[in-house]
């Protein structure tokens, strides 16, 4: 039998890790551009996380992963749009660079190629004592990091819907004209929300890299590949995104439980999110196709 | 005294080596409508983009109220005063009006945020001053095409006004907009505006213009009153010809069926449906529905050339089901077809103008004719001739003017014979003679044989042309009584009043 508020607790960490990240990536493609290096720049969150946060800190680790990934989601637009490269490609090009990159700085930073624990820097459950009510403990059960990642995720999805930049965002993705004849440029407003969706996915990086305490290659395993979907599968809409994140969150809980409960063999139930993934995307796309 | 001088101003695109203003003079007043003509590429958007501050002029001075600007975008052209309405939509579809005359200018509060209310507000205000009645929270694809002209105009008078600036206003509205429009410019010139009008019809200059400059290869050939000539001689003058006033008359009797439509429905697309329509169009007629934006006229479109099934009823081309052709029989030499979405459906942006003169017939060319011969550029060439596109070749189509894209379209689809023609919109963008030489064309293929399906917005097209004449109001057809119907009998029709 699986526990509800064990398999609410792990869902809403999940949700923690997938959630900016969707809403980063909802961010560009609002812009006309969606980036599809969500997958690349959590990985650059996470291990900028570790390496900084060995180095200088907990703060200072969470820091470097907002800017880091923000910097180089930017650059990676700059260049899109400078040398005219397809974003599509320069977006591909990130998500391979990131992890051989970390790897090979990995080797100075940690000593090794391979795991690399850190002492201290897996972050607490502030609120753990308030976790035993009954459902709505797993509000309270989170580490502080996952509340950093919440927080992040409200404050990209305000700056979508409530300010001038969020605004001007959308008419990028409509008709950039429109921003022409509002007299900005509207390539500057694809980089800001480029820089947004970085620092998005540096924080989700950050959080997953804090749950466990350590740098894992290739720690990301995915969720930024599933938040990429969780863009379309919310219809690129704002609140769309976050229930499709929610509901792609759940489904990785229950595989992780269904693990301890099951003789099916682990590995299957690990894919099972990603295989359910690509079916609610064939479904997705077939259906937007018909209309 | 003058409030916008611009003095020898010069422009050269590198990117598609023209010289696009060369040494063109022009002056605004205080209180006057100003009319820019020309044929396409003389110059006129051009130069009126470099007083805008869209572009900035390679050599000239611009001066705004006696003293020199130098504006490095369209913000400072409306710190001074200056607005746009641009021909083509330059509104992002799916924000509200509101958002779109705030855009850039966003009142906030807190700093930060958007002031949501303000913004709505604010648009309420400006609406009422001028006598608009857009809602602010309509989502501009919502809206219908005298809608969206509605908000563009609202976004130029929204910051300044002193300087208007209108690229063919009129060329996507009904007469009544029309006429609309033309009251606000008046009552705007008698408040002290002064008021740069861009535009191809030579009636409408004569009814609104205090002066009118010719352009001609980017230079301001002559300015002249409007006493100084009359409906021909000023059309003469755009194109340089003595040519005007030279009709079309019909030739031969109709015969078989080309296209047939049979109570045909296509709902499901919001105001742009056809509800049980009937047509036919015979060999050797020229049939032509009018309509304004969202009555269903790009439905009939969609249904008459075979892009869309329609929902129920029957398309016949000679008789057999459209979508029993394979689309590669159909589009040689069966079916013509001019779209009115000329970028997306009828030219292939990216390619060149020559690839894109001779789309329709690449199977008849080998390899090797692409790699070492000349004959895909000469046969492209020789129908480029046809519609008098110049400088035409390997250039990239989407660096043409939106004129010539709509000639390269017409070349390539009225060189051969055809069964059935679907023109729709065929005229937009022509100046002129390109629209009389278009006209013309379409009518000489009606003689030939071909049964003409003529799509219009545009009253005019369908008083010159047509054989018969129809009116599509609210996706339902009307006949119009022969094809002497007058102007207002045909303007009535298309906004639904009843006779």
């Amino acid at each position: 039998m699986i526990h509800l508020s064990a398999l609410l607790l792990d869902a809403i960490a999940f949700l923690a890790v997938l959630a900016p990240a969707a809403i980063g990536g909802l961010a560009t493609e609002y812009a006309g551009s969606l980036n599809i290096a969500l997958e690349g720049l959590m990985l650059a969150g996470a291990f900028s996380y570790m390496a900084f946060g060995a180095a200088f800190g907990t703060v200072a680790g969470f820091i470097a992963a907002m800017l880091v990934p923000s910097a180089i989601a930017y650059v990676s637009d700059l260049f899109s749009r400078k040398a005219n490269a397809d974003s599509f490609v320069v977006g591909l090009g990130v998500n391979m660079l990131v992890p051989a990159a970390a790897s090979m700085l990995s080797k100075y930073v940690f000593g090794s190629k391979g795991v690399a624990a850190v002492a201290g820097l897996q972050s607490g459950r502030p609120f753990a004592g308030a976790a035993s009510i009954p459902v709505v403990g797993a509000l309270f059960g989170q580490r502080s990091s996952d509340y950093l990642a919440f927080g992040v995720a409200i404050m990209v999805a305000l700056v979508l819907a409530r300010t001038p930049l969020g605004t001007r965002a959308k008419a990028a993705g409509m008709n950039r004209d429109a921003l022409t004849m509002a007299g900005i440029d509207s390539g500057g407003v694809r980089g800001a929300v480029y820089a947004l969706s970085g620092l998005a996915c540096g924080i989700s990086g950050a959080a997953l890299a804090s749950s466990v305490g350590a740098w894992v290659p290739n720690m990301s395993a995915g969720r930024g590949w599933i938040a990429l979907v969780a863009v379309y599968l919310g219809g690129k809409r704002l609140g769309g995104t976050f229930a499709a994140s929610a509901l792609f969150a759940l489904l990785l809980s229950l595989a992780t439980r269904a693990q301890a409960i099951t003789e099916a063999p682990a590995e299957l139930l690990l894919s099972l999110p990603y295989f359910l993934t690509a079916v609610v995307v064939v479904l997705g796309s077939s259906r937007s196709k018909r209309k | 005294m003058q409030l916008a001088t611009l003095t020898s101003i010069r422009k050269y695109y590198p990117s598609t080596n023209a010289l696009a203003v060369d040494g063109a003079d022009f002056s605004l007043e205080r209180g006057e409508v100003h009319a820019l003509v020309g044929e396409n590429g003389a110059g006129k958007s051009t130069l009126a983009k470099i007083l805008c501050g869209f572009e900035s002029p390679d050599s000239g001075t611009v001066a705004i109220r006696g003293s020199p600007v130098s504006f490095s975008s369209h913000r400072d052209a409306e710190k001074a005063g200056i607005g746009f309405v641009p021909q083509y939509s330059m509104l992002a579809p799916g924000l509200s009006a509101a958002d779109n005359v705030a855009l850039g200018h966003e009142p906030r509060f807190l700093g930060v945020f958007s002031d949501r209310r303000r913004v709505a507000y604010d648009f309420s205000l400006l609406a009422d001053r001028y006598g608009f009645s857009v809602n602010p929270d309509a989502i501009v694809s919502t809206l219908s095409a005298s809608g969206r002209r509605e908000v563009e105009i609202l976004r130029a008078l929204a910051r300044g006004g002193g300087v208007l600036v209108l690229d063919e206003p009129t060329s996507i509205l009904g007469e009544r907009e029309t006429e609309a429009l033309f009251a606000l410019i008046r009552r705007l010139k008698s408040a002290g505006a002064g008021i740069v009008y861009i535009s191809h019809r030579a009636k409408e200059i004569l009814d609104l213009a205090d002066r009118i400059s010719v352009m001609r290869a980017g230079r301001v050939e002559r300015t002249i009153r409007p006493d100084d000539t009359d409906e021909c001689g000023l059309a003469d003058l755009i194109v340089r010809s003595s040519s005007c006033a030279a009709g079309t008359d019909s030739g031969s009797t109709p015969g078989k069926p080309g296209l047939t439509l049979r109570s045909v429905t296509l709902s499901r697309r919001g105001s742009d449906s056809l509800d049980g329509a009937d047509l036919v169009v015979r060999k050797g007629e020229v049939v032509a529905v009018v309509a304004l934006g969202g009555n269903g006229l790009d439905a009939l479109e969609d249904v008459a050339a075979g892009v869309v099934g329609p929902d129920s009823g029957d398309v016949l081309v000679l008789g057999k089901d459209i979508h029993s052709y394979p689309p590669r029989i159909l589009r040689s030499g069966v079916m013509a077809y001019i779209p009115t979405d000329r970028e997306g459906r009828g030219l292939c942006a990216k390619a060149s103008v020559a690839l894109n003169a001779i789309a329709g017939r690449l199977r008849g060319y080998s390899f090797a004719d692409f790699a070492l011969g000349r004959a895909p550029l000469a046969d492209a060439d020789a129908l480029l001739a046809s519609f008098d596109v110049k400088n035409g070749g390997r250039r990239r189509v989407d660096t043409l003017s939106g004129g010539n894209r709509q000639r390269v379209v017409a070349a390539r689809e009225l060189d051969g014979p055809a069964d059935v023609v679907v023109a729709a919109n065929p005229t937009q963008g022509l100046d002129r003679s390109s629209r009389a030489a278009l006209l013309s064309r379409l009518a000489e293929m009606r003689d030939e044989g071909s049964a003409v399906l003529l799509l219009s917005s545009d009253p005019e097209d369908a008083s010159e042309l047509a054989d018969r004449s129809f009116v599509l109001y609210r996706g339902r057809l009307k006949a119009l009584s022969g094809p002497g119907s007058d102007d207002s009998a045909i303007a009535a029709a298309l906004t639904g009043v009843e006779p």
